[in-house]
């Protein structure tokens, strides 16, 4: 298996935790939405870095590896300035549709949701694994009922249902490529 | 001009195409049930440049719910990366499952293939047992028109 596929295969199976664990919390009524966030930001990560693999692979660029680092806005910046040609069906136009401001802007708000070190002397910022602070500066958990929105996971699901289904046809077509 | 797509321009490329169905073969992963190439009509002509290639794969795609349309990627040569191909190569991807929903409710891409079987201007280049059930009901699909065309 290549690295795309392994990429593409493990945010496939992150999705479907994710959407467990949705189906379970809607079910239940507990509004608890924090793990399936967490899933949902697994599974759009994954998918960026299956398609980066895949651009690779394919000899359309040639960078560093994907590496361990979670955040995606860096891969995302360059996946957007592919060179092109002037066909509107190109790989490289695709990614551009794909990652609009709208979608980035998405990417972005959940990947804000990941646990990260704040600044020295700020809060702690809200997130779907840490305590953080609320707005009076006291501690709370993700796991608190409410702190997550339907819209907000509404949103994120869609964009992981988005992102995974088109990676994939991203990298089957790379992989069928002409060389 | 129905059945010149066959006799003149498929046979430019015809051998290219072929190696590259066989290449797509090798992708255990992806079964290829069914590859086609085809003469496209577009904003009501025939598309005269470019190379349309229309497969039905399976996988992990299986997986997937229906999409607005099939998924279409262009291939064109630019420096450092030839394709091999003197034309842009166009592929059309599905599963049996998105095409056959696909056709039901009259998707362009799904449509343009089944008009080009309704015209004659393609030729099967791979077919399994799926496969062959997808041309089936590409072929139900045009059937009607005939008639309709001959009434």
């Amino acid at each position: 298996m290549d690295e795309a596929l392994a990429w593409l295969h493990q945010a496939l199976a992150d999705r479907e935790a994710a959407e467990r664990e949705y189906k379970a919390t809607a079910k239940a009524g507990s509004r608890i939405w924090c793990h399936a966030l967490a899933k949902y930001q697994q599974t759009v990560e994954k998918a960026v870095k299956a398609m980066v693999a895949a651009l690779r692979e394919a000899g359309f660029w040639r960078g560093p590896p994907i590496g361990f680092v979670h955040e995606v806005e860096r891969h995302m910046r360059w996946l957007i300035r592919l060179r092109r040609t002037n066909n509107p069906q190109s790989v490289q136009r695709r990614l551009v549709r794909l990652f609009d401001a709208d979608t980035r802007a998405t990417i972005r708000a959940v990947e804000a949701l990941t646990p990260q070190a704040p600044p020295p002397g700020e809060r702690l910022r809200r997130n779907t694994e840490y305590p953080f602070h609320d707005a009076n500066g006291d501690f709370t958990y993700p796991a608190a009922p409410d702190q997550f929105s339907s819209e907000e996971i509404d949103r994120f699901r869609a964009l992981s249902h988005r992102l995974v289904e088109s990676a994939h046809w991203v990298i089957s077509a790379l992989r069928r490529r002409p060389r | 001009m129905a059945g010149e797509w066959i006799s003149e321009r498929f046979p430019q490329f015809e051998a290219a195409i072929r190696r590259l169905t066989e290449q797509h073969r090798e992708l255990e992963d992806e079964p290829l049930h069914l590859a086609l190439a085809y003469l496209p009509r577009r904003d009501g002509r025939e598309v005269d440049r470019g190379i349309f290639l229309f497969e039905v794969i399976g996988g992990v795609a299986d997986r997937f719910g229906q999409s607005e349309d099939l998924f279409e990627a262009a291939f064109d040569a630019i420096p450092g990366l030839p394709t091999g191909f003197d034309q842009t190569l166009h592929l059309i991807l599905t599963t049996s499952r998105e095409f056959e929903e696909a056709l039901t409710h009259g998707r362009p891409l799904a449509m343009e293939v089944a008009d080009a079987v309704r015209h004659g201007d393609y030729k099967v280049l791979h077919h399994d047992r799926v496969g062959q059930k997808v041309l089936r009901q590409i072929r139900a699909a045009v059937q009607p028109r005939k008639r309709a065309a001959r009434g």
